[in-house]
């Protein structure tokens, strides 16, 4: 009986645009969430910890992440195996073999480099498909599978990265996991779990229980259905447990709001986010497309700045927002000319095409520059 | 527009201050300084442009009260008459009353609306507003005026209405515009800088997009090569092992060879004794037949020697060939001698006979010269050429025509005797007898004389007397003809000129005998000469054979002389030619038996010398001794040559050249494939030290960075860009809207102003506007200045001028109230005068009021009215 923790796709190193400020938050919290993994090794007896793969988000990160990762991963009281995956593959350029891992690798960190079996445990051998290349012709891990032997005594965990078939897109690549050869293999007795890594969201793969993918321990993008888990496993000749343990703390939310009209819906909208929780480890995409006025635009702009500052990160589209200048208070004092150009700045603004988005801002410019301290929008 | 009443109460320094207006025309309002003529004036202003709950008034506050400025004005408008009040400053207030068309009151923000409206709908607001919005009155001696009305309209455009329209809205959007675009219209460098830090942001991004896709390019470079390593290294260790076997192959025909070597040496050996002892074989051998040879010599010289003594015929028979030789010579010479008198005797002969034809010749000659000379003196005596013969013939001929011409015409006279009688003619008695006639012609005269009886003379009459004068002239000719040819009469001349012609064909004839005759002095030379040689030949020739008679005597004896003589030649050629063979027989036979004594003397020589060297060289071997050696060494060398053959068959059999050419190529493959070996690796370690370095980048975190600044650059760009054109479109829309603004009161003004002006000046009067509505040139009396070439007063004058057009067109009814705060407070007396005429013409068609301390200076003024200042 042994209990271990499974968790992948840590991508450290991951940054994206919309993080904006909030990018250095966002990686110190994954390099944090390491640390949360280590008072779970501590809490629940794990003997070890596999990392299924893309534990850096790329061969070539920069040389702060490795320092960190090593620190962070020391911390753990326990042995960390390291599958190479496809964003870190154990090729020539590969951080894995880089003087900065190598030299400053503590003691309980170790790569699982080929096909060799591990001595995790007493009766526990653990097995990795390392990826040697980023795109191989095909899975590691089925050329691990025709090899083995089913094991009668102790138990036999393999390690492996990649998209099993049966729930995979149809873009994805040649390393894609037969779900049968997997399953064939936990069936026969040649593996008494298989961990799998590259799935960002904790998921079953087999109807019994023993093949899991653990999913990224904090999250790392939009639409992703369950990330922010670990997989506590005890697994024993008789059977395997497996519980899914919280670690993520940030969510990535995407907000679409269409039809966005009038006072009330600016109002409302402004008002909901106000009412989120957690803005501070929060990544927040809105979208909004409908018609408003210059007056509630500019509230809803004055809202949403200062919203801005309150999430980790802060996204807006408004391209499909447009407004309008009917009813604009303040042109009405415009005489002569004046009035002649917000005339037809409205022309142009109503025919709509290419134009109409520049006679929209410069009716709001036009309001700005009359007003009496010159203040432009 | 017109104002009724103004009045001003706390009013800076005026408790209270009111005038009333003439509703049309002009209106003076005068009263001291300090009196607050100024105040009113602009009291009008604040009242329009501000609202009541102003704060920026504060300067209108009365110094020494503590209570708010109040203005009230009663006016016209179009249809409205009305009186519009507002407190400032403290307990602030508006008021309106409406007195007509219809009663009403209005307070507050709604008594200001609704006088704009009242103002909107009666007359032309934006030049309402831009007259209004001037910060102060303008000066007439200020040329900024000029274009104040375009800043006025800006203003009051853009809702200046405001407080301090310090700047038009127009300036605002211009200066905004500016900020994006440069006057050029070109975007503003920051545009441009945003631009360039986009286009270094992907810059950056493709730089290090390109560094990662290298940094694969290497790590899969790096597999490659340590595939490469190993296939090379087991190379290098299989082709060192087929270097080794080859390496023992090429020593064992190193082996080989050096046996062959050996063979071949001693094969050379031994045919080199081989050689030797032939050599010496043959030399004894040629010593041996050297004296059988001299033997043989020795005897064939004797024989010779023996067989000469043949001598002595030959000498004899040379002695009855010389004998021969002198005979035919002497026989040659006596013959030729013969032949030779005999030729001579020819040509003598010959030459009697040449001698002969010339003396015949020279006869001849002289003949024909005797013969010529008689012909000629014929001819020189005898004159009657043919031609003299033939004018004779004819005139002779001609005398006879006319003669028998003469005869026929001429008159006849018949005598017929009638019995005898006796008569004379002509003094001729004749004697007739019975019927005897007598005919005469009567050519000339016929005198017929019968004695003592009658004289008949007859005359032949003048036709006749023509003819016989005719006839007498020719017969005169004849004459004379007959006189040059020294002849009586025509048949002598007849014959004298047979006789020249014969004499002329003797000359002739004898001319032509000379000539076929040689020159006279040469056939006497001839002759001479020739006489002369042949009497000497005869002297000379002596007595051998006598002189043949004839030439052909002597051709006759010639022949057979010539041909004695060609025998005699053809014996002594045959003499001469025995003699020589029958010489050279007998010298040759004695040089024979010379030659054979030296033979037979050196022949002895040669044998003894042969057998001293034979002997000696006996001494050393003997023949048989020789022989046996040659023997021995041919079979050592057959022997040698055999064992040569065989080695060498052997090895050239192994191909030894390829084998080496084979080790020689093997241990370059193995140097190759070891450098090859060591340069893979050579890269190995550079590339792995390529990747450790650029794994020290951490170029994927510095890619999505980039991309980031990449995209956050775009972001920046698109915000730019979208200021920009919404700057740039208001901007160009205001312009567009601007101008047309102006270009509606560009034409109107120009029009007003030049209405105004004919007044003043006269119908040349025109103005120049542009389009910024300022002033540029007057024409008058068709003479156009520029507006700043005018002078002072004119300029005033046309300002003026101006702003009442300005008025003038506010509204179509009677244009807007133009005040002036005492515009011309300094100016001369020319200047009044000149203004005036523009003030008198204005305010037919607007309300004009002057506030003024010196009313004196108008008084010019036609139609004024003058009020006091209360």
């Amino acid at each position: 009986m042994t209990t271990f923790l499974h968790t992948s796709d840590w991508q450290l190193g991951m940054t994206r645009r919309f993080l904006n400020d909030g990018r250095d938050d966002f990686a110190k919290a994954r390099l944090s969430v390491i640390r949360r993994m280590a008072d779970i090794v501590r809490e629940r007896g794990c003997g070890f910890v596999v990392v299924c793969g893309d534990v850096f988000d790329s061969n070539h990160v920069a040389p702060a992440t490795v320092s960190r990762a090593l620190e962070a991963m020391r911390q753990i009281p326990v042995p960390v195996y390291l599958l190479p995956g496809n964003h870190d593959a154990y090729n020539d350029a590969s951080v894995y073999r880089h003087p900065r891992f190598t030299n400053h690798k503590p003691d309980n960190v170790i790569v699982v480099a080929d096909t060799n079996p591990i001595a995790a445990a007493d009766g526990v051998e653990l097995v990795g498909a390392p990826f040697l290349e980023r795109e191989p012709e095909y899975n590691p891990l089925h050329g691990v599978l025709a090899d083995l032997q089913p094991m009668t005594d102790g138990v036999r965990i393999l390690l492996g990265h990649g998209a099993v078939d049966r729930f995979a897109q149809q873009s994805d690549s040649s390393s894609r996991l037969s779900f049968d050869l997997l399953e064939a293999a936990v069936k026969d007795g040649r593996a008494a779990y298989i961990a799998l890594g590259d799935k960002h969201s904790f998921q079953q793969v087999d109807a019994e229980g023993r093949i899991f993918y653990s999913g990224t321990p904090e999250v790392t993008a939009f639409r992703e259905p369950d990330p922010g888990w670990v997989a506590v496993v005890d697994v024993d000749p008789l059977g395997v447990r497996v519980e899914k343990v919280r670690t993520g703390t940030w969510t990535f939310v995407e907000m679409n709001e269409e039809a966005v009209q009038g006072d009330e819906a600016v109002r409302d909208l402004l008002a909901r986010l106000q009412r989120m929780a957690d803005k501070d480890r929060c990544v927040l995409r809105l979208v909004l497309s409908g018609l408003i006025d210059l007056a509630e635009l500019d509230d809803l702009q004055s809202g949403l700045e200062h919203e801005s500052h309150l999430f980790a990160a802060f996204d807006c589209d408004m391209s499909e927002l447009h407004a309008t200048a009917d009813g604009a208070a303040g042109f009405e004092r415009f005489t002569g000319f004046a009035a002649d150009t917000v005339a037809t700045l409205r022309e142009t603004m109503a025919r709509g095409g290419d134009d109409a988005q520049a006679a929209q801002g410069a009716l709001a410019l036009l309001l700005g520059l009359s007003r009496e301290d010159g203040h432009a929008l | 527009m017109h104002f009724k009443k103004l009045t001003i109460r706390n009013y800076r320094g005026v408790d209270e201050a009111s005038v009333n207006f003439a509703d049309t025309g002009i209106t003076l309002v005068h009263g001291p300084n300090e009196a607050g003529k100024s105040s009113l004036a602009e009291a009008i202003t604040t009242l329009f442009k501000h609202k009541a709950s102003t704060t920026k008034v504060k300067s209108i506050k009365p110094v020494d009260k503590d209570a708010g400025p109040s203005v009230e004005l009663e006016a016209v408008s179009g249809p409205y008459h009305f009186t519009y009040a507002k407190q400032f400053l403290k307990r602030s207030s508006t008021h309106l009353t409406l007195h007509l068309p219809s009663t009403e009151n209005f307070t507050g923000d709604q008594a200001h609306e609704r006088v704009e409206a009242i103002l909107k709908e009666t007359l032309r607001k934006e030049l309402w507003d831009a007259l209004f919005s001037q910060k102060k009155d303008v000066d007439l001696l200020q040329a900024e005026g000029n274009a104040a009305l375009m800043r006025s309209l800006d203003n009051a455009a853009g809702g200046g209405g405001g407080d301090d329209p310090s700047e038009g809205i127009y300036e605002r959007v211009k200066e905004y515009y500016h900020r994006y675009f440069y006057k050029t219209n070109r975007e503003h460098s920051e545009i441009a800088g945003s631009k360039k830090r986009l286009e270094q942001a992907t810059a950056t991004v493709a730089e290090l997009e390109e560094s990662l896709r290298r940094l694969d390019e290497k790590t899969e470079r790096s597999a490659a090569l340590r595939k490469e390593r190993a296939t090379v290294a087991s190379d290098v260790a299989t082709a060192i092992k087929n270097r080794g076997d080859k390496q023992r192959v090429v020593d064992e025909l190193t082996e080989l060879k050096k046996a062959m070597d050996t063979a071949k040496q001693a094969l050379a050996t031994a045919t080199a004794e081989a050689a030797a002892s032939a050599a010496a074989w043959r030399e004894r051998k040629g010593l041996v037949d050297a004296v059988e040879a001299a033997t043989q010599d020795l005897k064939a010289a004797e024989e010779a020697v023996a067989g000469g003594g043949e001598l002595e015929p030959l000498e004899e028979a040379l002695k009855t060939a010389e004998e021969t030789l002198r005979k035919a010579e002497t026989a040659k010479k006596d013959a030729d001698a013969v032949a030779a008198l005999a030729r001579r005797d020819c040509d003598y002969l010959r030459d009697v006979k040449t001698l002969a034809d010339l003396q015949a010749s020279a006869a001849r000659l002289k003949a024909a010269c005797h013969d010529a000379d008689e012909a000629q003196k014929e001819l020189d005596d005898n004159p009657v050429t043919q031609s003299a013969i033939r004018s004779l013939r004819s005139v002779g001929a001609e005398v006879a025509r006319l003669e028998s011409l003469l005869t026929r015409d001429a008159p006849r006279v018949l005598l017929t005797g009638l019995g005898e009688v006796e008569v004379t003619v002509d003094g001729e008695t004749l004697r007739l007898g019975d019927a005897e006639q007598r005919e005469y012609s009567v050519a000339e005269n016929l005198a017929v004389i019968i004695p003592n009886a009658l004289r008949i003379e007859v005359g032949s009459g003048s036709a006749v007397e023509k003819e016989r004068n005719n006839l007498a002239d020719v017969a005169r000719r004849l004459e004379k003809l007959l006189r040059a040819a020294g002849c009586a009469s025509v048949d002598e001349a007849e014959a004298r000129a047979e006789r020249r012609t014969s004499a002329e064909a003797t000359l002739a004839e004898a001319r032509r005998r000379i000539g076929n005759e040689p020159p006279q002095a040469e056939l006497v030379e001839r002759i001479h000469g020739m006489d002369t040689a042949l009497r000497r030949y005869v002297d000379a020739r002596g007595g051998l054979a006598p002189l043949p008679e004839t030439f052909d005597s002597a051709v006759q004896a010639r022949t057979p002389a010539e041909s004695a003589m060609l025998s005699a030649d053809e014996a002594l050629t045959a003499a001469r030619a025995g003699e020589k063979a029958a010489r050279q027989r007998r010298d040759a036979a004695v040089a024979a038996g010379r030659e054979a004594g030296l033979r037979r003397e050196m022949a002895e020589k040669a044998l003894a010398a042969a057998r001293v060297m034979l002997d000696r060289a006996r001494e050393g071997a003997t023949d048989s001794e020789i022989e046996a050696d040659r023997e021995a060494k041919v079979a050592a060398l057959t022997t040698a040559q055999g064992n040569a053959e065989t080695t060498e068959n052997a090895w050239k059999m192994r191909d030894p050249e390829g084998e080496e050419d084979q080790l020689r190529k093997l241990r370059q493959c193995v140097g190759d494939l070891e450098e090859l070996l060591k340069k893979i690796e050579g890269d190995q370690r550079d590339l792995a030290g390529e990747l450790r370095a650029l794994g020290e980048a951490g170029l994927s975190e510095s890619l999505d960075n980039a991309r980031v600044a990449q995209e956050e650059a775009k972001l920046a760009l698109d915000s730019l860009l979208a200021k920009a054109n919404a700057a740039k479109m208001l901007y160009e829309t205001m312009t567009a809207a601007r101008d047309r603004i102006r270009q509606n009161y560009q034409q109107p003004l120009k029009t007003m102003l030049e209405e105004l002006g004919r007044d003043v000046f006269g119908d040349g009067f025109r103005v120049g506007i542009n389009e910024a509505l300022a002033l540029e040139t007057r024409t008058v009396d068709g003479v156009t200045v520029p507006f700043e070439s005018l002078s002072g007063g004119a300029k005033e004058q046309l300002i003026l001028l101006y702003r009442a057009a300005c008025a003038i067109l506010v509204s179509e009814n009677e244009g807007m109230p133009l005040i002036l705060d005492d515009v011309l407070g300094h100016s001369d007396s020319e200047r009044l005068q000149l203004v005036g005429k523009a003030l008198e013409t204005a305010a037919e068609r607007c309300q004009i009021i002057i506030f003024t301390c010196m009313p004196d200076r108008y008084a010019g003024l036609r139609g004024a009215t003058t009020v006091g200042l209360r």
